[in-house]
């Protein structure tokens, strides 16, 4: 009775197996250029956000590794389940922190670094939030803010060359000659007054 | 209708959105880099060091950047098909973007979706992106700034598809975003294909003074019946003078050559579409969806139907539809390319009435001496009933079988369902194979062997019928 009974449960299990109907349906054929596929996103933050942490933490001293590990493991995990831009911030501003440490250090070189990285989280970020994983994006949709990323990074290395430079003479002075520049920069980017829905010709 | 506050109509999205704005908003993305800009910057000014502020300093200028270069044009798509009706397996459509000539949306973020198929998304840049695409794109259309992404389905189904639905939405910079706008394609007509075939059964009595066969009577074709004395009625240029000569050398009698005259057939194709089941029984009662890239049992009927209505057609006889369904209104016997056109439509367009309901089938009119294909999948006694009723009045009736390949049923209460209704099925084969009606199998590997089925019964029926060829 047991052979027999095994041999239905088998027989059964192939059927299930082998069944036709539950194919996964086909798909919509869109002819684009070379395609990324939506999980190297998610694959990107899983590199980065540890990538970032571990930098930061690593320019502090007294900071034991099991914090950051556990650390690096929530937020990776955190970004990665749910990439969107407030999370992103969430880990950069945890990054921060940690590069911080409640020191007083001189200004830091490797903040570049750690602000570099800090914008390739926020852009894979945002990729993750807009391409699912199953999905596709064209590799020329990803080259399409090319000119902006790199006139922003050039000109925070900019900025902090600076800061460095100045660093080196006044360090009160030039950080709030610095914050005072930020201070402006930010007031232009949210300019006051600020629509919520585009003001374009109606 | 208005989707996502654009107006949308006829497959394309037009003019300005309802309420007046075009629908670019900035999004959380910009939000979150100046709030983690001040915040870092404020941490540097509490903590003395400018360096924290360094850190936010890329999503600021990001944000500025994005500030300063506001969108000012609307993303417009509309998808483009070929016009007319559509063979199986073609189902395509060009999906046209335009990002228009101010700052519009740099990407583009596409959810394809089209029934019987998966979802799709896909990110694209808004603009041709290299140089030999933007001279295509200006040689075509003259505009280098729109976009084209060819669209395809992996469908074989035939008559009235739903295709494409296309949500798309542009962004700029990552940092503005406009409201999704939807693009939806008409439905869309799949024609069926016709396979060649040879020779079909004809009736057994030709009608008409002309057409493509020999008839039994005399008349004015090409095969030839005897020699025969002349007689009044005889046309002169039928005088045989060499038999004339060699037979009455005195010329008191002359000799005609007397030939059968020509005639067509007449077949009605009656397609039984009062339902469509495919290969999945699970499928049978309305519960679940039948898959796109199987044949269904109507899609199978309609094939076979324009197979053979194209073979007759083309031999120079005349064909007529029926359906069973009685959506449409039957298409009288008739010969030509242009019916043949109106065949295969009326042919797309059958389709069941009301799978629930259950009606008695009553036989169509049929004209005399008209064979009759009757296209059906045979899991009822009603075709059985017409074919007897048929047969009655004297019509020759050929039955195809256009039930597809049954997939393996897993579910026990399926099976032994399935179990019943195929032997049910198989006695019915088999009465009417008793009864001298033959059944030619459609699907699956057996469509390949219909062709030569066919011919071996105008073979047999060319046989038994002596004095006509067909």
């Amino acid at each position: 009775m047991i052979p027999s009974s095994l041999t239905e449960r088998l027989w059964h299990l192939r059927l299930r197996l082998d069944d036709p109907g539950r194919r996964p349906l086909p798909a919509v054929t869109v002819e684009t250029g070379p395609t990324l596929r939506g999980w190297t996103f998610r694959l990107a933050l899983l590199v980065l956000t540890p990538l970032l942490l571990f930098t930061a933490a690593g320019r502090t001293p007294d900071v034991p590794l099991g914090v950051t590990a556990t650390i690096a493991f929530l937020a990776t995990g955190l970004l990665v389940a749910h990439p969107t831009p407030a999370t992103a911030g969430g880990v950069i501003v945890v990054a921060t922190v940690l590069f911080w440490g409640f020191t007083t250090e001189p200004f830091d070189p490797w903040a570049l670094v750690v602000a570099l990285l800090a914008h390739f989280l926020a852009r894979a970020t945002w990729w993750a939030a807009h391409v699912p994983p199953d999905g596709h994006t064209e590799l020329a949709a990803l080259r399409a803010g090319w000119r902006r990323d790199a006139t922003v990074l050039g000109a925070t290395g900019l900025l902090g060359a600076l800061a460095m430079l100045a660093s080196g003479t006044t360090t009160t002075t030039a950080v709030l000659l610095a914050a005072l520049a930020l201070v402006g920069i930010a007031l232009l980017a949210l300019a006051t007054g600020r629509p919520s829905r585009e003001d374009g010709p109606s | 209708m208005t989707v996502g506050g654009i107006i949308v109509a006829r497959g394309r999205t037009y003019g300005s959105p309802v309420d007046g704005h075009p629908g670019w908003r900035p999004t959380s993305a910009y939000t979150a880099a100046v709030t983690v800009g001040i915040l870092l910057l404020a941490t540097s000014v509490l903590a003395g060091r400018a360096d924290i502020a360094l850190i936010g300093i890329p999503g600021l200028l990001a944000a500025t950047w994005a500030h300063a270069s506001r969108p000012t044009t609307p993303l417009r798509a509309d998808l483009h098909e070929p016009a007319g009706p559509t063979a199986p397996g073609e189902l395509t459509a060009t999906l046209r973007l335009a990002a228009g000539p101010g700052e519009g949306a740099d990407v583009v973020h596409l959810r394809i979706t089209a029934p019987g198929h998966r979802t799709t998304h896909l990110t694209l840049a808004a603009r041709p992106q290299n140089h030999a695409q933007r001279q295509a794109q200006k040689q075509a259309h003259g505009q280098t700034q729109d976009r084209e992404v060819p669209l395809g389905l992996s469908s074989v189904r035939t008559g009235p598809q739903q295709t494409f639905t296309v949500d798309l939405r542009g962004s700029l910079h990552g940092a503005w975003e406009e409201e999704p706008t939807q693009v939806r394609a008409a439905t869309r007509l799949v024609l069926p294909g016709a396979a060649p075939l040879g020779r079909l059964p004809l009736p057994r009595r030709l009608r008409g003074l002309t057409g493509p066969h020999s008839a039994r009577r005399l008349g004015d074709g090409t095969e030839l019946r005897d020699i025969h004395p002349f007689t009044p009625g005889d046309r002169l240029r039928r005088i045989d003078w060499r038999t004339t000569a060699r037979r009455s050398p005195e010329l008191d009698t002359l000799y005609v050559r007397r030939t059968y005259s020509t005639a067509e057939a007449t077949a009605v194709l009656v397609v039984d579409s009062r339902d469509e089941v495919g290969p999945d029984v699970r499928t049978w009662r309305g519960y679940g969806t039948i898959r796109v890239d199987e044949p269904t049992s109507l899609d199978l009927a309609r094939h076979a139907a324009a197979s053979v209505a194209t073979a007759l057609v083309e031999a120079g006889d005349r064909v007529g539809l029926e359906d069973l369904a009685r959506r449409r209104r039957p298409l009288p016997p008739s010969a030509g390319r242009r019916h043949l056109r109106r065949l295969v439509h009326g042919l797309a367009l059958a389709h069941p009435k009301d799978p629930a309901s259950a009606h008695r089938v009553r036989p169509p009119q049929l004209p005399a001496d008209a064979i009759v294909y009757l296209f059906t999948t045979l899991l009822d006694d009603d075709p059985l009933h017409l074919v007897r009723i048929w047969r009655a009045a004297g019509h020759p009736v050929v039955v195809i079988d256009t039930l597809p390949d049954v997939h393996p049923v897993i579910e026990s209460h399926l099976a032994i369902a399935w179990h019943i209704g195929r032997l049910e099925r198989e006695d019915r084969i088999a009465a009417l194979d008793g009864e001298g009606i033959p059944v030619v199998r459609w699907a699956g590997s057996q469509r390949d062997q219909a062709a030569v089925r066919f011919e071996a019964l105008a073979h047999a029926a060319r046989r038994h019928i002596p004095g006509r060829t067909p």
